[in-house]
């Protein structure tokens, strides 16, 4: 409805010809799994596994604002736990596919590369005092670590498989695509086919197959127009 | 956009599939990389929060983009407080990718110093739109101001921008 403007980072804006540059620069930056990890920010998380399984059923639904499952979710109540906590949910995910079937927490542990570095000073402008925290149902505690795994393994293991393929990009794309195949063979229609895309792209760009990758791309491009992921994907090769 | 369909959505995945945007939009907005990972955790702590209160009316992206501004509208106050310049930025690019990531690298911090001489209420629009490309009615609503405020802050921080960038050339002549 309301009309844009045309965008600066168009070629034929009239933006000024290195404001151009910059912002089209902008569009590509959105940093790799690499960059982040790098940066210290990292999604998995080895600790709070207690209350994994918590954030792991937790889901954002639409009877989430009628507050029945706000009060299951608030429950979650130290702060400082929570972005742990859902940490520790991508990881049930991740090791529900893992095919050694350790002992999950030991695993966990085992993984200090993915702990969430809590700020020292957490000057967020929460305290779990002021959470509108009913006493929720129980589902929310009802659940311990040991579940957790299962939990979501169940829904659906397209998700961890794809989590797996993306952390061994970095060290292993070989891997990593080929773990691809595999979803896309067992989720041929899954829910996550566009995530599936753009690892394998990624995978391809740093095995060298820019060419293959390339291709992929505009392929990707041609299926999912308009997607988050583009510019994800549009990012020339080496 | 994907991530506004469901009403069955894995916070998990959101936080995985969104953080690189989260991170992306946070460094535009003035996060220098020392603290971003700081910033970024307040962020999905406070999305954990209100979880709750997610109605589906918008995309997730501009939901998050909303708590993004709003974290790094405190930590620039914050910093302000704390340091005066924050601390410089390595001058590579952090992760070893080559001479590319390094380009990318050196052409955002030339945009974030270009981006440094607007006010917040100017850049979190210009940000909004110009590089996360969303809707102008969508960034009005992130910022909570009319739309046509929107559009003026926007031509506003345009011109400051072209101001900027003929200063800097003239300075480097």
């Amino acid at each position: 409805m309301s009309q844009n403007p045309g965008r600066w980072s168009d070629a034929s804006s009239d933006a000024p010809a290195e404001l151009g540059v910059l912002l089209r620069n902008a569009k590509h930056d959105v940093p790799s799994q690499r960059e982040l990890a790098a940066l210290g920010i990292v999604v998995p998380a080895s600790v709070g596994a207690g209350t994994a399984a918590t954030a792991a059923k937790a889901k954002l639904g639409a009877s989430a604002a009628k507050g029945g499952v706000a009060a299951s979710v608030s429950k979650v109540t130290a702060v400082t736990v929570l972005t742990v906590v859902v940490g520790a949910s991508l990881y049930a995910a991740y090791s529900g596919d893992e095919p050694q079937r350790g002992d999950p927490p030991a695993r966990d542990l085992a993984l200090p590369r993915e702990t969430v570095a809590i700020p020292p000073v957490v000057t967020v402008p929460v305290t779990p005092a002021t959470l509108d925290v009913q006493e929720p149902s129980t589902e929310a505690r009802e659940v311990p670590s040991a579940a957790a795994s299962a939990s979501l393994a169940k829904p659906s293991a397209e998700l961890p498989l794809l989590q797996q393929a993306r952390r061994a990009l970095g060290r292993d794309p070989g891997q990593a695509l080929s773990l691809v195949r595999r979803h896309e063979r067992e989720f041929p229609r899954g829910k996550y086919v566009q995530e599936r895309e753009v690892i394998r792209i990624e995978a391809l760009r740093r095995l060298g197959q820019g060419d293959e990758a390339n291709r992929r791309s505009e392929d990707f491009k041609r299926r999912f127009p308009g997607s988050a992921h583009e510019s994800t994907v549009d990012r020339e090769g080496p | 956009m994907r991530g506004s369909q469901s009403d069955d959505i894995d916070v998990a995945e959101v936080f995985r599939t969104e953080m690189p945007y989260v991170a992306r939009v946070l460094r535009y907005f003035g996060v220098p990389d020392p603290d971003l990972a700081d910033v970024c955790q307040e962020v999905f702590v406070v999305v954990h929060r209100k979880l709750g209160e997610f109605e589906h009316r918008s995309a997730i992206r501009t939901w998050l983009f909303r708590i993004s501004q709003r974290t790094a509208s405190d930590y620039r106050k914050r910093a302000h407080v704390r340091r005066e310049v924050p601390e410089a930025e390595p001058q590579r690019g952090l992760v070893d990718d080559g001479d590319a990531a390094a380009e990318r690298a050196a052409l955002r911090r030339r945009l974030v110093e270009l981006l440094d001489q607007l006010d917040e209420e100017k850049r979190t629009v210009f940000v909004l739109f110009e590089i996360e490309e969303l809707d102008m009615k969508e960034v009005a609503d992130i910022v909570g101001c009319p739309l046509q405020t929107a559009y003026s802050r926007l031509h506003a921080a345009r011109r400051l921008l072209k101001e900027a960038l003929a200063t800097s050339e003239r300075g480097v002549a």
